[in-house]
């Protein structure tokens, strides 16, 4: 009886987002590896590290060093494919244009990212999901805008489901003041760069964005503010 | 010899994987990930692993921030 008391106040642990709620790194070093630890700590379910010029095989290996391995399986790279599988990261990122290998493992899950319809129509069917890029004015890149508006991305997005399309993530300019419409426009997901990293505290950017996401009681995400 | 590079024949006298993917030019790319019949090989193995008439490989990318 006092065990089952005991155990009623045993803190639960953090439950994560769901991964179809993505981070990227932004692809120069204005993040660190105490950010993500803080970040997988706040729940981020997927993040994928952007490609960088100035890193090696060896800057790779000393962000995961750093990284508690229990987070490992969050961690998707636009690089060094033998280090996903030889480490058991949660994925890799590929060229729409690539074709996968009959016998791929299955933890390495794939994604690509698109920027028109004719990327995503490319796509290998062995990805598990897509980006579709941008779908807002970037917040992170200057000039990037969206090549379509939301009426037709909401047309492309029909159209690859009913061909049964693997899920699609929306890429650019996320906030959380349109993440509604991101859903609104058949979206399965989003995905976030300078909406989290370009403000002063980007954990709690990221959880505005999945409250805003998911419109949940912010009490109930059990996470840390 | 007659092997088979993602789903394209193709004829070569690369004895080895290694060989193989200097030969396609993309044996230093550090995104790149190959497979022999199905199974992923780790790059440490590359020089080892030999090649024989009919064998499938599967050369694979990362996107690179593509």
């Amino acid at each position: 009886m006092l065990k089952f008391i005991k155990e009623l106040f045993v803190p639960s642990p953090e439950a994560p987002a769901p991964d179809s709620l993505v981070l990227f790194t932004p692809n120069d070093g204005s993040w660190n590896v105490k950010q993500v630890r803080q970040l997988f700590d706040a729940g981020v379910g997927r993040l994928h590290v952007q490609y960088r010029r100035d890193w090696q095989l060896k800057d790779y290996e000393d962000f995961l060093k750093n990284i508690p391995e229990a987070f490992w399986s969050r961690i998707v790279l636009e690089d060094q494919p033998e280090l996903v599988l030889s480490c058991k990261l949660g994925g890799l990122q590929i060229h729409p244009t690539e074709r996968v290998p009959r016998h791929w493992p299955k933890h390495g899950v794939l994604s690509a990212k698109c920027h028109s319809y004719d990327e995503l129509l490319a796509v290998d069917k062995s990805c598990r999901y897509v980006f579709l890029t941008p779908i807002f004015e970037s917040v992170s890149k200057k000039d990037h805008r969206p090549r379509r508006t939301v009426r037709e991305y909401a047309v492309i997005l029909e159209r690859w489901k009913s061909e049964g399309g693997c899920p699609a993530y929306a890429l650019g300019g996320i906030t959380p003041e349109n993440i509604g419409e991101v859903r609104e426009m058949g979206f399965d997901g989003a995905a976030f760069i300078g909406s989290v990293w370009k403000e002063k505290n980007p954990v709690r950017a990221f959880l505005d964005l999945e409250l805003a996401w998911s419109g949940r009681d912010a009490r109930k995400l059990k996470r840390k503010y | 010899m007659r092997v088979t590079v993602n789903d394209e024949s193709r004829d070569t006298a690369a004895p080895t994987l290694a060989a193989l993917l200097e030969e396609l030019g993309v044996a230093h790319e550090t995104a790149v990930a190959a497979a022999v019949d199905g199974e992923v090989i780790p790059r440490s193995r590359w020089s080892a692993q030999a090649l024989m008439n009919g064998t499938s490989i599967l050369v694979i990318r990362a996107a690179q921030g593509g």
